[in-house]
């Protein structure tokens, strides 16, 4: 077990006023939306200017989180771990005014070798007093393969080299001798010179900001503002949670593919709740994979703090330093979020640290569930970690081209427990990021982007559904020669962005090479494909989580990019949703019959066709559906008072003195409170092409859908993803523990 | 006596300015009426005829000069009011304007909200997926056809639209900006077949590279183009039957006047034009007074407004965000945040002091408005610590009931354990903060040094407030204008009468003999087009002046800055001409060090704006009667000034200050529409146009934004 938790300083002893206070709060986190936004302009890099991969914190004299911005969230969680790694190694005594500190080391707080920190201590009359950092990705930084992402690497020593700490400016001055060391890896050292001034602007900048404020209210007020900021954020995480019901809540992904091997690896995750404390505990998390997708631990504590920012501070200053003191991680070393060197980690950043995320944030979905005041955050899992085609070539003049597909952000949301998730509405980690236009991405690269669409059946199903994620068909167009492409992404084997509440997850990921395809035919008969209905090819080729392959003329590649996990069983929802989703493409007709029950007519759903169709899907599942643990649970509850509501359709009650969970359609007893209520649920198992036709490229024969309902009524309570003869998953159990 | 009128429609207020030739002017306000806008519009003007003992034909007959400043198009896509309209595009792309580029549930959002991922929504559709048609077409980057147009399921998708009831159609297909034949097809096909519906094509509204942007214009400008149309038709009727005999004038929020036939067919151009006039307005006494760099801020009801004058030049924004769309239309660039009078304050669940942004609006309004408010605002504060007269709101129209506000701070005093009044001034600190943090984000943080500014403050409560938000800003003066209350339709009085044209080219360097061709075709065409707006408004070619910029960047960029580019036929030479201007504007703005010496550059946006100058309204000076201003004191007020707290401060009459005069701080000018606070340790000046210049009487400076100077030395 190991403590996140760092000491508060002692400076905190003056109390600033209220009104002080929130005058140096919002000028802190001006200065720190600014530190990054200067960066950002001042870069040449798309990923940079579009995905907004960087980010950029402000922290207290002895490195603990005071602000982090609000772009690609792990980063900014990161920072503060390197910063105390830096006090630690070099001494504060030992530092200087205008000296900062570079590091592109997965161990030492980088998410994975493109991410270059620089941070930099802001000294007052001698002592340091805060600290400010920025972190960009740069988009090559050596390696085997352009780009960095070495798909194929077995270890580190095959990726791109790694620098701990060193001290890159000096006085505010970069050290030329150390620039042109880190540079000279690089197969695009003019940008990344670039991002390096971008960076080092953007500090100087922050610490003169800082010197400002600290002139214009004092050093005491500053510093104390900064101990309050925290405790602020701290003292009112600590009231959500003990507000919440204590109990224990549990998730499991799988990640797909090494890049090596195209394995299963598995990754856990329990949170438990205690009073005001958060463990989250990853015991159960497969050992390091042997290929480049593990992430180091500082980036898995950046997956965690970035869920906790995310659900608990949504309306609070991202005060890193409070989630550290109110979480308590429980991680095996040698694991695949937790890896020691020399595991292979270039991709981590897209790999393990997301996949980290999402099983964090689906727990933590579970969790939020049962808090009368948070149940509106909790949201079904959002596009799970990632789908991004990156292809290179020559373009169509001739000259060397390297297109990142930033697509890849166009994943659908999580559904709601109130609405359906946003369609194509991005990425968890990063609320701000964008897709390009396919003008943008024509002009950019020797391709037409023929169709991009919200695809259908993307999303999860339940009462409320997963936002559709989008489909998009890539062809070579003008190119001089063959392109070659290289695929990363997770989430192809398995449906990975799972529901809650008995929501369905949304659909696999992939990319699919119709080799010589028919589209230049049907463009000269006045055809255009929209989907892949039209397509003929010579051969269908399935690409991997992670491949490499070639475009030869005719290729035409078609990537699907899932979208959100649902909401509540989808029987619940309103039919007349359903009719709007199938009008809109958004749900495949059969889905509506097979997943919702749904009769449709012209326009129109038949009402009693409907409700029948739903009570003989509802029997089924009380039909084929077996116990999950016999003997557990069993009759009705009725009366009693409701101590907080469990999942969609199911509650806590008291009755007579004795604490059960009861479904809050029919009153069946699930069991005692502090059990887990999948126990006493019937469970039946789908193939995973039930909830969408996209999950036949998936492992069908290996993977299977779990659905779980209420043995009383039949209404599904929740739904798992897993290997076939696994044994059931935990999911939440109620009260306090040890 | 000839007239000018400039009337500004706004959510609350309707403004109307009219200045004689001798630049004397009447300034009324009237609360807007929403069921009927030209209706108000006209006893809007009703008023001042009144002032000027004129009947309303009178003053219409004698008016040379009569500019509008509408928000129809504004509030169509605010409360979704707008026609029914249809899209027809590309196959494959009908769900571009859906996806918004996935940050349309974010554009324009204030960024408190942004990391609240369970609230962020796509915006309402302004057109249902159920009227998006895409047709069998395709055009590649260079504008070569890959499908040729299905006439037929162009034909079809017209009249399926039709059938389904559209007042409108938008056309927008991918590429259109490089080749238009697909578009202009469509454009006649609908002429033919839907006769009466408002059609828009995206090659003429907005020709320029990214299909989300262009198709949103597009469709937006359909969707708000009856309704605009059908009020200008209205209004200059009406103006025309009561005696108007010129041509009636329309605000844009680019920041120039237009014909209501041209507005008629680019009505998105009047979307967001609120602020512009205000601006506008403070470029040209900019000029008046020989400052190149103004601060323009405008404290309203509800939201703080910050426009800039940098260099003479009004920057504009060449991507602003209407509803969470992104639209490609030129707009002067403001800055804004829900902080104003109406600001409510409040205590977050931490039991920290808030501000803002919700606002009381004008119904109830603040809790002194006496209106059954009970949520303590800005402008209650502002009454608790002395800064209003309570007899003389709003020109004496209105009471403020002082104890009701301080009934409404009592709940927050209670919980922080302070009296009501320190929870005023903190809501006071407060808001000034965010103001002046709002002002940093607008020019330091963009590169741009505020000493080397003046600051201006209008709107009703900018000048109680603008010595406090501009203190720590360190600006050359703080200017407090004397009709500030109205000046935004004072403003539009100043501006020019503008036409653009633009459209996408993506050029590399080196720029060889076939490019410049074409960029010579480029400019000779759009500025064809400009002045052929021009000719049909009557006004001939060599009334116009012609501007052209370059949108240009390095390689691998996204964003583009504008630089200007030479007329006439551009040379081997020019290459070199516009890179050095980027660079110097690239360098200015990020630091020399920033600079990427030998990087190739990109040229993309290539625009023409063509503009003819009209008769501005004067600003009469005023003789100067030496500093003494004792004469236009009217008594003393309670008020708090640091450091000593409530204190017996003088209050002056504005109306009876002269030119020359000096006012020692803490005083407070009471005037018609707003109040003018002046710090202790200030001292506020009456120039000879009447506009109170505060400045510090120490020398110490607040915290000077040498951040602006510290970029220069970033290498």
């Amino acid at each position: 077990m190991t403590q996140m938790e760092t000491q508060p300083g002692d400076r905190s002893s003056v109390i600033v006023d209220p009104v002080t206070f929130e005058v140096i709060r919002h000028r802190l986190w001006a200065i720190n939306d600014d530190q990054a936004m200067i960066a950002a302009r001042l870069s040449g890099s798309p990923v940079v200017y579009e995905a907004l991969d960087f980010n950029a914190a402000l922290m207290t004299g002895d490195g603990r989180g005071l602000y982090s911005g609000i772009y690609i969230i792990q980063h900014a969680s990161t920072i503060d771990v390197f910063v105390r790694k830096v006090i630690e190694e070099w001494g504060a005594e030992n530092m200087r005014e205008g000296d900062m500190f570079f590091s592109n080391d997965p161990w030492w707080g980088a998410l994975h070798a493109n991410d270059g920190i620089l941070a930099t201590p802001i000294f007052w009359e001698g002592e340091i007093v805060s600290w400010a950092g920025i972190v960009m990705h740069d988009n090559d930084v050596g390696s085997p393969v352009p780009g960095s992402f070495v798909v194929g690497s077995e270890d580190r020593f095959g990726e791109a080299p790694i620098f701990p700490p060193i001290k890159m400016v000096e006085n505010f001055e970069l050290r030329s001798d150390l620039e042109r060391a880190y540079l000279r890896n690089h197969r695009t050292p003019e940008l990344n010179a670039l991002n390096l001034r971008a960076r080092l602007a953007s500090m100087r900048i922050t610490h003169r900001r800082i010197h400002e404020l600290i002139e214009q209210y004092g050093i005491e007020a500053f510093l104390a503002s900064q101990e309050q900021i925290i405790d602020y954020v701290e003292r009112v995480v600590r009231r959500r949670l003990t507000d919440m019901p204590d109990g224990t809540w549990s998730d499991q992904i799988y990640h797909d593919h090494d890049g090596r091997n195209d394995e299963l690896y598995p990754m856990r995750c329990a949170i438990t709740k205690t009073g005001d404390r958060l463990i989250v505990d990853f015991t159960g998390t497969s050992p390091q994979a042997p290929g480049a997708v593990n992430c180091a631990r500082p980036a898995m504590e950046g997956a965690v703090l970035g869920v906790f920012l995310t659900f608990l501070c949504y309306d609070l200053p991202w005060a890193v330093d409070a989630g550290r003191r109110v979480i308590e991680i429980v991680s095996q070393e040698g694991t695949i979020n937790n890896a020691l060197s020399p595991a292979g980690v270039s991709m981590a950043s897209i790999m393990a640290t997301l996949s980290t995320q999402d099983v964090v944030a689906n727990a933590f979905a579970k969790m939020l569930m049962a808090s009368d005041e948070l149940r509106a955050e909790a949201q079904a899992c959002w596009s799970p970690g990632i789908n991004c085609p990156v292809m290179a070539g020559l373009d169509r003049h001739g000259e060397p081209f390297a297109h990142v597909f930033m697509d890849c952000c166009g994943g659908g949301g999580g559904a709601r427990t109130f609405g359906d998730g946003v369609d194509s509405g991005g990425i968890l980690h990063s609320m701000s990021s964008t897709i390009p236009n396919a003008e943008t991405t024509e002009s950019r690269s020797p391709v037409l982007q023929v169709y991009r669409r919200e695809r259908r059946d993307s999303g999860g199903h339940g009462r409320w559904r997963g936002g559709a994620g989008i489909e998009f068909g890539i062809l070579p167009h003008k190119n001089p020669i063959p392109i070659v492409s290289v695929t990363l992404a997770s989430g192809v084997s398995q449906p990975e962005g799972h529901g809650l509440s008995g929501g369905t997850p949304a659909s696999v990921k992939s990319n699919v090479v119709y080799r010589g395809s028919n589209v230049r035919d049907l463009f000269a008969g006045g055809q255009i494909p929209d989907s892949t209905e039209l397509l003929e090819g010579a051969e269908v080729d399935v690409l991997a989580a992670k491949d490499h392959t070639v475009l030869d003329d005719g290729d035409f590649l078609v990537t699907v990019v899932n979208g959100g996990g649902g909401f509540g069983d989808p029987l619940r929802r309103d039919p007349e949703l359903v009719v709007r989703d199938v009008r809109h493409g958004l749900i495949s007709p059969e889905i509506a019959r097979t997943i919702y029950g749904v009769a449709l007519g012209d326009g129109a759903h038949d009402a009693t066709a409907t409700e029948s169709a739903r009570d003989e899907l509802r029997a089924t599942r009380l039909r084929d559906g077996r116990p999950v643990a016999e003997g557990a649970g069993g009759g009705t509850l009725d009366g009693g008072a409701v101590l907080h509501q469990v999942a969609d359709t199911i509650e806590a009650v008291e009755v007579d003195g004795a604490r059960s969970l009861r479904c809050t359609e029919c009153h069946h007893r699930f069991g005692a409170y502090d059990e887990d209520h999948k126990q006493g649920t019937l469970m039946r198992e789908l193939p995973i092409t039930a909830t969408s036709a996209l999950n036949e490229t998936g492992r069908v024969d290996e993977i299977v859908l779990r659905e779980f309902a209420c043995p009383g009524c039949g209404t599904a309570v929740a739904m798992d993803v897993q290997l076939r003869d696994e044994p059931v998953l935990a999911e939440s159990s109620f009260g306090r523990k040890g | 006596m000839r007239y000018r009128i400039g009337v500004d429609i706004g959510g609350t207020f309707t403004d109307c300015v009219i200045a004689d030739e001798n630049g004397h002017r009447s300034v009324s306000k009237s609360l807007t009426t929403h069921e009927s806008l030209a209706e108000g519009v006209l006893s809007a003007v009703q008023v001042n005829a009144d002032q000027l003992g004129l009947s309303r034909t009178e003053l219409l007959r004698a008016t040379d000069l009569f500019v509008h400043g509408t928000t129809v198009a504004t509030n169509a896509v605010l409360t979704r009011t707008g026609s029914r309209t249809g899209l027809i595009t590309t196959r494959g792309h009908e769900d571009a304007i859906i996806i918004g580029k996935v940050y349309a549930k974010r554009a324009g959002l204030p960024e408190r909200d942004l990391v609240h991922s369970s609230i962020l929504n796509k915006p309402d559709p302004v057109v249902p997926r159920e009227l998006i048609r895409g047709i069998a077409e395709r055009v590649d980057v260079d504008g070569d056809v890959v499908v040729a147009l299905r006439e037929d399921e162009a034909v079809a998708a017209i009249d399926s639209l039709v059938a389904a009831g559209v007042e409108a159609i938008a056309v927008s297909f991918l590429w259109s900006f490089v080749n238009d034949a697909h578009e202009r097809r469509l454009k006649k096909l609908l002429a033919e077949r839907a006769p009466g519906v408002f059609v828009t094509i995206s090659s003429e509204i907005a020709p320029l590279l990214g299909e989300y942007e262009r198709t949103a214009t597009t469709a937006i400008n359909a969707y708000v183009g009856p309704k605009v149309v059908g009020y200008l038709a209205d209004l200059e009727q009406r103006l025309r039957d009561e005696g108007l005999g010129h041509p009636l004038l329309v605000m844009q929020a680019s920041g120039g006047l237009t014909s209501v036939q041209d507005a008629a067919q680019r009505p998105i151009l009047t979307l967001d034009s609120g602020p512009t006039g205000g601006i506008l307005g403070c470029q040209y006494l900019g000029q008046l007074y020989g400052e190149d760099n103004v601060i323009c801020t405008d404290v309203g009801g509800t939201s703080f407004d910050v426009g800039l004058i940098l260099r003479g030049e009004v920057p504009t924004d060449p991507e602003p965000v209407v509803s969470q769309y992104t639209v490609k239309i030129p707009k002067v660039s403001v800055q804004s945040i829900g902080a104003g009078g109406g600001s409510i304050a409040w205590l977050d669940e931490g039991g920290l002091l808030r501000v803002g942004p919700q606002s009381a609006g004008s119904r109830p309004g603040p809790a002194c408005y006496g209106l059954g408010g009970t949520n303590p605002t800005v402008t209650d504060a502002d009454l608790v610590l002395g800064y209003l007269n309570p007899g003389a709101f709003l020109g004496g129209r209105m009471d403020l009931d002082r104890d009701l506000a301080l009934r409404a701070m009592a709940p927050l005093g209670a919980e922080l354990g302070m009296e009501p009044e320190e929870v005023a001034l903190g809501v006071f600190r407060i808001i000034n903060a965010h103001m002046g943090d709002l002002i940093r984000k607008s020019t330091i943080e963009q590169g741009h040094d505020p000493r080397e500014c003046v600051l201006v403050a209008y709107g009703g409560a900018g000048p109680t407030h603008a010595a406090f938000y501009g203190h720590e800003i360190g600006s050359k003066a703080i200017l407090v204008l004397a009709d500030s209350t109205a000046f935004s339709a004072e403003g539009m009085l100043t501006c020019d009468i503008t036409h653009t044209e633009q459209v996408s080219r993506q050029l590399m360097t080196p720029v060889g003999a076939a490019q410049l061709a074409e960029m010579n075709e480029t400019y000779r065409g759009l500025e064809r087009r400009v002045l052929e707006q021009f000719e049909r408004e009557g006004v001939p070619a060599d009334e116009v002046t012609l501007t052209r910029t370059l949108g240009v960047r390095y390689r691998l960029q996204v964003h583009t800055i504008d630089v200007e580019v030479e007329p006439g036929e551009l040379t081997a030479e020019t290459e070199a001409r516009i890179a050095a201007r980027f660079e110097e504007r690239y360098g200015h703005l990020y630091g020399e060090g920033a600079l990427l010496a030998g990087g190739g550059l990109e040229f993309e946006t290539h625009r023409v704006v063509g503009a003819r100058s009209l008769k501005r309204i004067s600003f009469p000076e005023h003789e100067e009667a030496g500093a003494d201003a004792s004469g236009a004191i009217t008594g003393e007020r309670e008020a708090y000034f640091e450091p000593d707290g409530f204190r017996a401060t003088p209050v002056y009459d504005g109306h009876r200050l002269a030119a020359g005069n000096v006012l020692a701080g803490p005083a407070i000018v009471q005037r018609m529409g707003d109040s003018v606070v002046v710090p202790a340790d200030y001292e506020a000046v009456v120039d000879r146009y009447l506009t109170l210049r505060l400045r510090p009487t120490s020398t110490v400076a607040g915290p000077v934004a040498a951040a602006a100077g510290e970029r220069e030395a970033v290498r």
